[in-house]
């Protein structure tokens, strides 16, 4: 079995902790064998501490806006926020989007958090950019004429306050989904 | 040499977690300050209007690719999608199935060495003959059907109609799509 952990003096890279991956199958159905953590290559180490940090991650929070969060006429916005704890540094984040497909669906049925296993709701997804693959959703109010940006400010004592601000017609009445990806720090 | 790893019981940070603690270069990890610190097991949020995940890690579950080649013709010389299922009890928490994070990456045609921006761009006049096809997006279904849950990808051609409205041709070489689903899921 391969060694996985170190805690130590590793022989290429100092003083520290690593920890290798273990054995897997590929995608072609092929064995994967597990890595040597005394390997010279750490790229796919699980845990590296010669990184400048580990990607930690605060929150993945979905946040619902309806109508009411439209651009006003001047263009203006009417936000979602919430607030975390950010530990006093500046974060990272980045966001994806839960866009409903049909007239009849709302929030709900788009939202990713869960479902009870053996349950199917093949109306929930979520994506980079939104909207439905395979057409090109360009149907007034159901997808590409919403577009959201986010943002975060340090209100100090720890805590982070994230701005979610959708773009859209006044008169765009559908539900929109942002999930945001808070790490502890910047990169 | 600074102390870079600490398992155990930090003897400075207020309250005095038990742990494991790693700085980050030429940081010590007795040092008090958050910015000292590449990786900590005491983080939780104490403002509470979020679900903490505790500064989880990303753990790679499946990772992979597979390979997408436009044809010479028809729709699918403009674009083309892959379909990858996995099984949702990979993300089941005890009582629910939950939703993966997604990375998706795709290479230039035959060189997987360069690989596109993340984005797409596809646009097309009413005639339908000058348009461009670019990029790459997304949509990750994770109830898609009561076991499995799926990544869908869609490969657009890297070309775009000249002056004439003439499309260039299709270049039906392999693109590669790349795939990593990690463990941490989208909290309420």
């Amino acid at each position: 079995m391969a060694n996985r952990v170190l805690l130590g003096n590793h022989p290429n890279h100092g003083y520290g902790l690593f920890v290798s991956r273990s054995a897997g199958t590929a995608s072609d159905g092929s064995t994967i064998a597990a890595q040597n953590v005394l390997d010279s290559d750490k790229s796919e180490f699980l845990f590296d501490s010669t990184a400048a940090s580990q990607a930690q991650l605060l929150c993945w929070h979905e946040v619902t806006t309806t109508s009411s969060n439209n651009q006003n006429a001047d263009g203006s916005f009417n936000p979602v926020s919430f607030n975390y704890s950010n530990f006093g540094v500046r974060n990272f984040a980045f966001a994806f989007c839960s866009q409903i497909t049909g007239a009849t669906e709302a929030a709900s049925d788009v939202s990713c958090v869960s479902q009870a296993s053996g349950s199917a709701r093949a109306s929930a997804s979520y994506a980079i950019f939104g909207g439905a693959l395979g057409a090109l959703n360009s149907t007034t109010d159901l997808g590409n004429d919403i577009n959201f940006t986010i943002e975060l400010t340090d209100l100090g004592s720890g805590v982070g306050r994230c701005v979610v601000n959708r773009e859209s017609p006044s008169n765009s009445a559908k539900e929109f989904i942002v999930n945001v990806l808070i790490f502890k720090e910047q990169a | 040499m600074a102390n870079r790893v600490l398992l155990g019981r930090h003897p400075a940070l207020s309250g005095n977690p038990y742990g494991l603690f790693v700085s980050k270069p030429t940081k010590n990890v007795l040092g008090t300050s958050h910015d000292d610190f590449a990786f900590r097991t005491d983080l939780s949020d104490s403002v509470g209007t979020v679900t903490s995940v505790f500064g989880q890690s990303f753990h790679i579950k499946h990772r992979g690719e597979v390979s997408i080649n436009l044809t010479s013709t028809g729709q699918t010389q403009f674009r083309d999608s892959v379909e990858i299922s996995y099984p949702r009890a990979d993300f089941n928490d005890g009582s629910n199935d939950r939703c993966p994070l997604a990375f998706v990456q795709t290479s230039v045609i035959t060189d997987t060495t360069i690989q596109n921006a993340v984005g797409m761009y596809n646009w097309k006049n009413t005639s339908q003959d000058f348009r461009t096809s670019m990029g790459f997006r997304w949509e990750l279904f994770p109830y898609h059907t009561t076991t499995t849950g799926l990544l869908r990808v869609q490969v657009f051609a890297e070309a775009l109609a000249d002056d004439d409205g003439d499309w260039p041709g299709t270049n039906t070489g392999t693109r590669k799509v790349y795939y990593a689903l990690a463990t941490t899921c989208i909290s309420s």
